[in-house]
């Protein structure tokens, strides 16, 4: 699974990717996996899975491609 | 081609507008919320294409630091101190004396925000907080008026055209308010100008669509990262069936049981500011502690399990673990307002 740590959510891994590769394993919750990549739940305000809107509910499946963001309220 | 025309023959030409394109620009009505760097350059697209009324809506004043991205102002509006939507009118007819430019000097709330709309065809945000932007999605979903989310931080940006009852509206796509202090702000994360020039170029493209009726809207969310180089698109789909706001029609920040709210603390030269609602829920302060410290005043930010304090800007900052703060410093609570979102972030 890809999973991208969009804007500054980068920071919550380790080596400050922004592209991490998830082993594909069993489903997990978009939640879950935020949550096993450090992600505060707080700091996720869209998700998309496979490029579609998703909610942190949703599954997560091997071979998906993941991209949480953080709020950007800036301008 | 009619001579009230000529000076926009380049896009009259463009079949996508043409002559009846731009005669409905022309008797088009734009509110613009927010007159910083995305505000600005709505506004100055907005403005040379000849949309026929414009209106400016800011709460704030023109500093040095501003100018970095922000187009539409200068060093001598610096100086003078002026507000932005004053600074902002002024350029704006110096580039187009053909268009009316109204400014309005106030900070957007519950009580105006929808007189300030009313008769506007289209809104565009120009804010830089999630509290005014709820806001602008209560009030334009509950008229049913079409508006465009920008956000900027950093290199990246985001936008999407809400159209009540065709496309999500802001709180279908990112839920309840975020939380204080959750989200890096121009003033704590940077911004380069760059993104904010392409967000609200795209935003500007979308006003253009909707009041001309021609062209493809947005109905994904576009994200752009400059510095990845990344351009995506996301589908957003249909409106959430159990949407509290454009489903259910419960307008909670328009209604003033959330969003920011601000009291003047008398004779102590501060104003509390508080946010309320579902989106309170309490701030992490070590996290917000580590974002200001680049900005505090000798880097210094003191914390305990209860709040933290933090000289920043000229001003002393006392936030709290349910996500209040004391401002003290100034006795203006748009000004404090203005602070709280640029350093705590809403």
């Amino acid at each position: 699974m890809q999973v991208h740590l969009g804007g500054h959510l980068s920071f919550y891994d380790a080596e400050r990717r922004s592209w991490v590769e998830w082993p594909d394993a069993a489903p997990l919750t978009l939640r879950g996996l935020a949550e096993r990549l450090g992600l505060p739940a707080g700091e996720i305000a869209f998700v998309a899975v496979n490029r579609r809107l998703a909610a942190l509910d949703d599954l997560a499946r091997p071979g998906d491609r993941v991209e949480f963001f953080p709020p950007m309220g800036g301008g | 081609m009619d001579e009230a025309l000529t000076r926009y023959a380049r896009q009259v030409i463009f079949p996508g507008i043409g002559e009846a394109g731009q005669r409905r620009l022309l008797a088009a009505r734009v509110a613009i919320i927010g007159l910083g760097a995305t505000g600005s350059v709505l506004a100055n697209h907005l403005a040379r294409a000849g949309v026929g009324r414009l209106r400016l809506i800011d709460r704030d004043y023109v500093e040095l630091n501003n100018l970095q991205r922000q187009l539409l102002y200068d060093e001598e509006d610096a100086a003078e101190l002026l507000p932005k939507a004053v600074a902002a009118a002024a350029r704006l007819r110096r580039i187009n004396s053909s268009i009316a430019v109204e400014e309005v000097v106030a900070d957007v709330g519950p009580a105006n925000i929808q007189a300030l709309i009313a008769d506007a065809d289209v809104v565009l945000d120009g804010t830089d907080n999630f509290a005014a932007r709820y806001l602008i999605n209560d009030a334009c979903v509950k008229l049913g008026k079409p508006w465009v989310y920008c956000g900027v931080v950093a290199s990246y940006g985001m936008t999407h055209t809400v159209r009540p009852g065709v496309t999500p509206c802001l709180r279908c796509i990112m839920g309840e308010l975020p939380a204080p202090g959750s989200t890096p702000t121009c003033d704590t994360a940077g911004v380069i100008g760059p993104i904010v020039a392409l967000i609200g170029s795209i935003a500007a493209g979308e006003a253009l669509k909707l009041i001309t009726g021609r062209g493809k809207l947005n109905d994904g969310m576009i994200h752009v990262d400059l510095w990845d180089n990344a351009f995506e698109q996301f589908e957003l789909g249909a409106p959430r069936p159990d949407c509290p706001t454009c489903a259910a029609r419960q307008f909670e920040f328009l209604e003033a049981r959330a969003g920011t709210r601000t009291t003047s603390l008398c004779g102590r030269a501060a104003v509390q500011v508080s946010v309320g609602g579902a989106g309170a829920q309490g701030i992490d302060l070590a996290a917000l502690a580590e974002r200001l410290r680049p900005v505090a005043a000798s880097g210094r930010v003191r914390a305990n399990p209860y709040l933290l304090h933090a000289s920043i800007d000229g001003h002393e900052f006392t936030v709290f673990a349910d996500g209040r703060a004391i401002i003290q410093g100034t006795a203006d609570e748009a000004a404090a307002a203005t602070l709280y979102a640029k350093y705590v972030g809403v």
